[in-house]
């Protein structure tokens, strides 16, 4: 009972993420390639309810940021004037899942005195706003790649386990290639034969194509046996007695069965890949600059300077963490525990 | 019993053979074991035949051949009219609710995933017939007429004892109305009281359903209190056929005095009239 504590949050956490990722445009206040270059290295922004003169505002305001003298990455805030956060803005425009045009944001402030949650990069572009869409890529590579892998798994180790002898045999020979393969290296070669620049959205499918396709075997090999074991049942004899098709009998007796074990696998898959990504972006294998990806943001520590003096440069790495913590979460309580009977 | 009417047979079974061949499709060693050997039997409409025979001596592959569960590999079986081994796919998968078999498990006879109401459902939604609605209030009243409450229908099979399963099974084997119901040792592993109530529900459905069975056992006093004839198979073979009173008074063949011998005596003299 107490493994399924903090499952609803999880859940809660990881649907308000996602929707978030989603809905970038509406939720971050500018776009992730907007660059504020005076502002490079910009710590967070604080929000402010009381002023120098201690009064109380029940608007949230903000300080503008503005370099120490002599300084062009040391910042204190410049209290002359107060910039009110507002809510519900007119900003940059965006498309709403790629689809419909649109210029409201969440929040925002006016021109002269930008807010950043999160501080900004290198190139004085807003954190939180890269953070956002950069979730796009990094979530929904994990998914997406679980999917195609166990969904194949699903396939291939049903049609292994369901139909055995020659079938069986030259699938799982086949599986044995894939398991053996060492994925990075592989990505690394499709990467070398493709063009040096890539657009971003093709590096996106690609990441998905490789970590899905190499990561059928492992299912598969799971299914696999379950269904072996499952078609032996007695009541998929006594199904096939009443004139039931193999369709009928794999929908119905087989694969509920390998559904769980599917599940399984893809609550292990999904936060594998999401760090998949991640680390290959990190590398520059992964979805190359100006889109932003939580593995090409963390690729700014490499550098030591940025690693020492900008703390807020981890903030991808906590999302990750978060995000990680709530999957496996949210899997263990609902999928790894669960009775299947 | 009505055994000896005159009427054509509602299962003819004619020289029927099957050779189990054990090993991998690319292994080079594979081992041979015959498991029919030129069987044949004949069972009357509204009939009842005993198989007995002990551990390996082909009643099951028999019934499991019967019900088209396995593929043997000669003979002929003839039933309402039509060699089963000859039909195509498609008419064989209707042919198929003539002819039905309660497994020896029920408890891996049934997909425990599964309510008691649809699991006996599940022939006729197999077979495609009438409206969901009306599927469920066939099964309904099938379980009502093997002794299972309406009540009960909600529940998974693994929440019922031994005996109401197997009568569970009875209702999903009966619920396509087959004219013949093989019985694949389904009183084994019951107690006894259960086994006689079960057997006497089975003589109840057989003349209320005019219902022939091929009652597959090893208890061969089961055997004789539900059929009136009793076949004996050894090594795949039957070596015997005869009235139940005139085999347990005086069996023939060898394997039919060890099997009539190996009945408890006490039991055999309050038995043996």
């Amino acid at each position: 009972m107490s493994l399924r504590k903090g499952a609803p949050l999880a859940i809660a956490a990881l649907l308000l993420c996602h929707a978030m990722v989603l809905f970038a445009g509406f939720f971050a206040p500018y776009s992730p390639e907007m660059q504020y270059r005076l502002l490079a290295f910009a710590p967070p922004t604080y929000i402010h309810f009381v002023d120098t003169q201690g009064r109380l505002h029940i608007r949230p305001f903000m300080y503008r940021w503005a370099p120490l003298p002599g300084s062009l990455s040391e910042f204190r805030e410049d209290r002359n004037s107060i910039h009110p956060v507002h809510f519900f803005v007119p900003g940059g425009e965006y498309k709403i899942l790629g689809l419909f045009a649109s210029r409201m944001h969440l929040f925002g402030t006016d021109k002269q005195a930008p807010v950043f949650l999160i501080g900004t990069d290198a190139y004085g572009r807003d954190q939180f706003s890269r953070l956002l869409y950069g979730g796009r890529i990094s979530l929904f590579t994990g998914l997406l790649a679980a999917a195609i892998a166990v969904a194949l798994g699903l396939c291939l180790g049903g049609i292994a386990g369901y139909y055995g002898g020659l079938v069986d045999d030259a699938f799982m020979r086949g599986a044995e290639i894939f398991l053996a393969m060492p994925w990075l290296y592989l990505l690394l070669a499709v990467r070398a034969a493709l063009p040096l620049h890539i657009a971003p959205e093709q590096a996106f499918v690609l990441l998905i194509a490789v970590l899905g396709v190499v990561g059928w075997a492992r299912p598969a090999r799971l299914i696999r046996g379950v269904v072996l074991s499952a078609k032996q049942r007695e009541y998929v004899l006594a199904a096939r007695g009443f004139g039931a098709s193999d369709l009928y009998i794999l929908r119905r007796h087989v694969l509920p069965q390998a559904f769980g074990v599917a599940l399984n696998q893809a609550a292990l898959y999904i936060p594998q890949f999401i760090l998949a990504e991640v680390t290959l972006s990190f590398f520059g294998l992964g979805v190359s600059e100006p889109a932003p990806s939580w593995g090409n943001m963390l690729a700014g520590l490499q550098r030591y300077y940025v690693l020492e003096s900008c703390w807020w440069m981890f903030a991808p790495a906590v999302a990750l963490v978060a995000v990680l913590l709530a999957y496996y979460r949210m899997f263990s309580c609902y999928v790894l525990n669960t009775p299947r009977v | 019993m009505d055994d000896e009417t005159l009427s054509d047979p509602l299962l003819e079974v004619r020289q029927l053979s099957k050779t189990y061949v054990r090993g991998r499709w690319n292994s080079s060693g594979k081992s041979r074991v015959a498991a029919l050997e030129n069987v044949d039997l004949t069972i009357l409409p509204g009939s009842a035949i005993a198989l007995v025979g002990k551990s390996g001596s082909g009643k099951s592959t028999l019934a499991r051949c019967l019900a088209r569960l396995e593929e043997p590999d000669s003979g002929e079986v003839w039933f309402a009219g039509k060699d089963l081994l000859r039909l195509p796919y498609g008419e064989l998968n209707r042919m198929r609710r003539g002819i039905q078999l309660v497994f020896q498990h029920s408890a891996s006879a049934m997909n425990p995933r599964l309510t008691a109401a649809e699991i006996v459902a599940e022939p006729l939604q197999i077979q495609n017939q009438t409206t969901r609605r009306e599927q469920r209030a066939q099964a309904l009243t099938m379980m009502e007429q093997v002794g299972i409450p309406r009540g009960w229908s909600e529940r998974r099979p693994l929440e019922f004892s031994g005996g109401q399963r197997q009568r569970l099974a009875i209702a999903r084997a009966l619920v396509l109305k087959p004219p013949l119901l093989i019985l694949d040792e389904a009183l084994a592993g019951l107690d006894l009281t259960t086994q006689m109530r079960i057997a006497n529900l089975l003589l109840e459905l057989r003349d209320s359903l005019s219902l022939s069975y091929l009652f597959i056992s090893h208890d061969l006093q089961m055997a004789a209190y539900l059929a009136g004839t009793i076949a004996v198979m050894q090594l795949g073979r039957i070596v015997e056929s005869s009235t139940a009173r005139e085999l347990l008074s005086n069996p023939r063949h060898a394997a039919s005095r060890q099997l009539v011998g190996s009945i408890p005596k006490a039991l055999a003299c309050s038995d043996g009239d």
